[in-house]
C-alpha cells in the first residue's frame, strides 16, 4: 500500500492543487496525504468524510491561529494605551506636580543624603580595601590592571549599570560586559589556584 | 458511521488549547515594550481575553476539502 501511495504521489496527481498554500500545507502532513490518496484510489463516502473532517480540523486550527494572533496584536496595543492612561490619571499623591514648576511633593520629603544612615555607610565603602575582607580576593583584585579595577568598582561599589559604564569609558556595552566576565573568570581562577 | 468532529467538545477544546499554548511566545514578545511592573498584569489580561474569545471563532461554515477547492477556484 505504501508503495502504491508513493507512486501515485510521485506521479503528481496532487500538484494541480498545490498553488493554494492552505491545501499545500495540509497535504504536507503525511497522514493527510494518505487520506487524500486513499480517496483517490478508493473513492467512497467514508473516505471522503475522513478527508473532509481532517481538512476541517486543519482549517479550524488555521482560523484560530489567525484570530488569536490578530487579537493579541490589537489587544496589546489597547492594553498599553489603557495602562498609560491609568498611570497618568492615578498618580501617587507624592508624585503629583505641585505647581507650575516640575517639583513634586516627594522632592520636599527627600532627606538630605548625609542624614540617612544607609547613605552614609554607602559613602564609606568607596574602595576595595574597605569592603573586601578576604585577603586573597583583595590581593587578586590589586593584581588586575587599573581599568579592570575601575570597572569592578563602578559596577559593584557604585552600582552603575554595564550600559552606563560603557558610556563612561566610551566603549560599547558588549565590550564592557565581556571584559567584566573575563575579570570574574580571572579572579575565580586565582582564588581557586592558591 | 462517521462522527462530526465539531460536535465533540473535547476535540474543539483541545485545538483551542493547543493554539493558545502556541501563542505564548507571541504574547511575551508583544508586551516587550511595556514597563516591567505592568507586564505581568497585561499578560494575564491578554490570556484571559484570548480564552474568552476563542469561542467566537466559528467552525460551522468551515468547508470540506473539495468544497474548499471549489471556493478557491471561483475566487
Amino acid at each position: 500500500m505504501k508503495m502504491v501511495v508513493q507512486t501515485v504521489y510521485n506521479n503528481s496527481i496532487i500538484p494541480q492543487h498545490t498553488s493554494n498554500p492552505i491545501i499545500k500545507s495540509f497535504l504536507e502532513q503525511e497522514s493527510n496525504r494518505i487520506l487524500y490518496l486513499n480517496l483517490l484510489l478508493n473513492p467512497s463516502r467514508a473516505n471522503k468524510e475522513a478527508l473532509d473532517n481532517a481538512f476541517k480540523l486543519f482549517y479550524y486550527e488555521i482560523r484560530l491561529t489567525k484570530y488569536a494572533s490578530t487579537l493579541i496584536h490589537n489587544y496589546t496595543i489597547d492594553c498599553i494605551k489603557r495602562y498609560r492612561r491609568h498611570v497618568e490619571r492615578h498618580l501617587y499623591i507624592l508624585d503629583k506636580k505641585m505647581s507650575d514648576d516640575d517639583s513634586t511633593l516627594m522632592d520636599l520629603l527627600v532627606a538630605e543624603e548625609s542624614s540617612i544612615p544607609e547613605k552614609a555607610l554607602e559613602n564609606y565603602y568607596d574602595t576595595f580595601d574597605q569592603c573586601i575582607e578576604n585577603e586573597k580576593l583583595l590581593k587578586a583584585i590589586n593584581e588586575l590592571t587599573s581599568k579592570q579595577r575601575q570597572i569592578l568598582k563602578l559596577y559593584y561599589i557604585n552600582g552603575m549599570s554595564i550600559k552606563n559604564i560603557a558610556v563612561f569609558f566610551g566603549e560599547t556595552s558588549q565590550n564592557i560586559s565581556k571584559t567584566h566576565k573575563r575579570i570574574l573568570k580571572k579572579l575565580y581562577k586565582k582564588m581557586e589556584g592558591e | 458511521m462517521s462522527v462530526n468532529f465539531f460536535e465533540v467538545p473535547e476535540i474543539v477544546n483541545t485545538k483551542r488549547r493547543k493554539v493558545i499554548q502556541r501563542m505564548e511566545p507571541k504574547i511575551r514578545k508583544s508586551i516587550n515594550s511595556i514597563p516591567v511592573e505592568y507586564r505581568e498584569d497585561i499578560e494575564q489580561d491578554i490570556k484571559l481575553k484570548l480564552y474568552k474569545s476563542v469561542e467566537n471563532v466559528d467552525y460551522k461554515d468551515i468547508p470540506g476539502f473539495f468544497e474548499f477547492l471549489e471556493l478557491n477556484k471561483e475566487g
